[in-house]
């Protein structure tokens, strides 16, 4: 348990490495830049159809800034802007940034929020190391466009095959647990890299 | 102690969750609860809302409750937050 937090609060005794006011800090703080990012990309490309998407790490708070895993969100951003460009779709304005709790990579493209989405679920479904992150999408006023609304299944826990967020709200599994998972899904992904937009599959090198 | 602006508190990122209260006219609370694990954690997360709502001894509001996968102590301190928020002159 991290010192600030009130042990009669805490309940994240397996994972905590940074305080949880940290991290809800930090979400929140995320959530407004999304906002304030989403109205100044609007004013600065008007009669662009905006949809934006935010690649950040699916996994405990303290693995995220470990710095180990730093490169996959900017990697993961630029699968899926290659895959906006195979599909000739204008990409406006990329970014990263670092918050206390983990980085994250975005992209604006100038396309239906509903098809960067699909883009979006494709990667995090086929690609390697797609299990890894969530890429979130949203439309020109930030607001989230979600699976269920897209009429697709709930993500798949890293570890097993229950409903991720079942899993993470309970606290099912060891933090050590967790890192073996991910560690074996950054090996198996080496000789992976290559991955073809066009139907999504991963290619040997 | 009445609520006396529409405030939220959190985010809908995954294993967070985005609290909003908004005044009512009457003196009395509505809740609407979402949740990705309503099924799990649904009769949880109502019994924390509204426990947290008697103890702070709010009235007047409209709680939403939009979770996506929160821990529970997560849930606390949002609900915190936005209490604290919806009373602040």
């Amino acid at each position: 348990m991290h010192s600030s937090c009130s042990p009669r609060d805490c309940d994240r005794k397996k994972y905590c490495v940074l305080s949880l006011q940290t991290v809800l800090a930090a979400r929140e703080l995320r959530w407004k830049n999304k906002k304030l990012l989403a109205e100044s990309l609007a004013q600065k490309f008007p009669g662009h159809r905006l949809a934006l998407a935010f690649c950040t790490l699916r996994m405990p708070a303290s693995l995220r800034i470990s710095n180990l895993y730093k490169e996959i969100v900017v990697q993961l951003r630029d699968v899926l802007a290659g895959a906006l460009m195979d599909g000739a779709i204008q990409i406006l304005d990329y970014g990263q940034e670092e918050y206390e709790d983990g980085p994250s990579a975005w992209l604006a493209s100038d396309c239906d929020e509903r098809i960067l989405k699909r883009m979006a679920i494709a990667i995090e479904e086929g690609h390697a190391l797609g299990s890894l992150v969530d890429i979130d999408v949203t439309d020109a006023k930030a607001r989230l466009i979600s699976r269920r609304d897209m009429g697709y299944a709930p993500r798949k826990c890293l570890v097993c095959d229950d409903e991720a967020a079942v899993c993470s709200a309970g606290q099912r599994h060891s933090l050590s647990e967790i890192e073996a998972h991910i560690e074996a899904i950054i090996s198996d992904s080496m000789g992976q890299e290559a991955w073809d937009s066009h139907d999504g599959h991963k290619e040997r090198d | 102690m009445r609520v006396l602006k529409s405030v939220t508190a959190g985010s809908l990122e995954s294993s967070d969750v985005l609290v909003t209260i908004m005044p009512l006219s009457e003196d009395r609370i509505e809740y609407d609860i979402e949740s990705i694990v309503i099924k799990q954690y649904g009769r949880r997360i109502r019994k924390v809302t509204e426990d947290m709502v008697e103890i702070a001894k709010i009235t007047g509001a409209r709680i939403h409750v939009q979770d996506r996968g929160a821990l529970e102590c997560t849930l606390r301190a949002r609900l915190e937050t936005a209490i604290e928020r919806s009373i602040a002159c």
